[in-house]
This record gives C-alpha cells, sequence and structure tokens, in this order.
C-alpha cells in the first residue's frame, strides 16, 4: 500500500527534521504529477539520523541505488558523510537530500518553507517560488512540465489574491 | 470527496476563458498540453485532499505497473526490454 500521507506523519512521529521537497511538495501545492518517491530535504547529522532509522526500523529500508539492495545499517554514525540517502522501503520510496539544487542546503532551504496542515500533522514544505527554482534548475522534460505546472499555480494563486 | 461523476465533470469543464494580457504562464501550460482545468479543480482542494488524491493515482500506476511485469514477464521500463519487445 504506498501512502504518502503515513510516510509523512511517520516522519513526523519521530520528529525528524526536514523540508518535504520534489513531486510531493508540487503535488501538495497543487500539481496533478503522481510523485513515487518521497523527496524530503534533511540535516544528515547523527542526532537526525538516529531519528530517521527509528522511523523507518521494521519498515525494510534498503539503498535503492545499489543492485543488490542492501538493508540500511542500524547505526546511525555508519551514514554520516553520506550526501543523499535514495532508500526503498515497505512505505515506498524515499529520497533524504542534505542539498537541494538551485535552492541550497538544508539551513538555506529551511528559510523558504510554508507550514502544511496533514490531517494532525503539521509539515514544512519548500514554498512554491522555491520549488519553481529548484525544479528549473534540474533541466529534464518530466521538471519542465512541473515548471510550467506550477507557475500556472503560481499565477492563478495570484489572480485570486484580493487587489490591494 | 467528490463521487466519481462529479469529479468526470470537473476534469471535463472547459477552462475558464484567459484574457491575453492575463494568464501567461497558464496559456504556456495549456499550449504545452497541460490540463490546466484539472489545476484549476486540485486548487479548490486543501493540501491533505490533493495528498490523497494523489496517493489513489499512485495506488492505481503502480497496480498497472505490476500487471505489465506480470503480462510480459519482465519489467517493459528496463532499458533493455526494447530488445525484448
Amino acid at each position: 500500500m504506498a501512502s504518502t500521507l503515513d510516510c509523512l506523519k511517520l516522519l513526523s512521529a519521530y520528529d525528524v527534521e526536514h523540508v518535504v521537497v520534489g513531486g510531493v511538495a508540487s503535488v501538495l501545492h497543487g500539481s496533478q504529477l503522481v510523485a513515487e518517491d518521497v523527496e524530503i530535504c534533511a540535516p544528515l547529522t547523527i542526532a537526525n539520523l538516529e531519528k530517521i532509522l527509528g522511523s523507518l526500523r521494521g519498515r525494510n529500508p534498503r539503498f535503492r541505488m545499489s543492485p543488490d539492495r542492501p538493508p540500511l545499517p542500524d547505526d546511525p554514525s555508519q551514514l554520516v558523510g553520506f550526501k543523499n540517502l535514495y532508500l526503498a522501503t515497505d512505505l515506498g520510496q524515499i529520497d533524504i537530500l542534505s542539498e537541494i539544487t538551485g535552492v541550497g542546503n538544508y539551513s538555506e532551504v529551511c528559510k523558504h518553507t510554508i507550514a502544511v496542515h496533514l490531517g494532525g500533522v503539521s509539515c514544512r514544505v519548500l514554498d512554491l517560488d522555491n520549488l519553481i527554482q529548484a525544479k528549473s534548475a534540474l533541466d529534464s522534460p518530466k521538471n519542465r512540465h512541473t515548471v510550467l505546472e506550477l507557475k500556472a499555480i503560481r499565477e492563478r494563486i495570484q489572480d485570486k489574491k484580493p487587489s490591494k | 470527496m467528490h463521487s466519481p461523476i462529479q469529479f468526470i465533470a470537473m476534469n471535463t469543464r472547459d477552462i475558464p476563458e484567459m484574457p491575453p494580457e492575463r494568464n501567461n504562464a497558464l496559456r504556456a501550460a495549456a499550449d504545452y498540453g497541460i490540463d490546466v482545468s484539472q489545476l484549476v479543480y486540485l486548487l479548490t482542494l486543501t493540501p491533505l485532499e490533493r495528498l490523497i488524491q494523489h496517493d489513489r493515482a499512485l495506488e492505481l500506476v503502480l497496480a498497472a505497473r505490476q500487471a505489465g511485469i506480470r503480462h510480459y514477464g519482465f519489467d517493459p521500463r528496463l532499458p533493455e526490454a526494447s530488445e525484448r519487445l
């Protein structure tokens, strides 16, 4: 059962420091794309890695990009030094990125977030302007499509705002 | 939550009139082939409702992919699959 919502609730329940980015952030802003992976930007510090591992315990987390898909170690110190973690889990694919192209590292990303309430859980999500910036920096057909959608959404939102 | 009939009606409704001096981004998206009426509909939902709808679509995508793998006996998305199809 794929549930992005369950995944986000789980990260919040374990108090994982993170910002929702990528396709799921696009969906939350109103994009019609289907995101197969939950992309978050998070500091890959021992303290946060401990929380990440806690949230994924029992959910069969594995390194997705390695051909033999080895399981994630239980010891967070073994993950220090990774720039990104691309994981397959029983909840779906989760990408944990320490920085976002076009925006910057986690502390920079944190400056450009909005709070989104999802059924009792509040998530920090990359704001629309910076999401457009990040997607524009990744020049691929899929991202070009998403940028056009996000710009249309921004225009529609601005259009609906009462004029001063 | 919308019934399937309501949902189809929303998907197929006409794109609102767009004056040429405004809505440049909406127009560019529509010209590219993006279903702008669906975008407009999604903006009437809360983020939670959007995510629930997304997860339903994701379920469908994953089920269709599994059906493709069962049908072909291999994953037709893999690069080497083009030689076998």
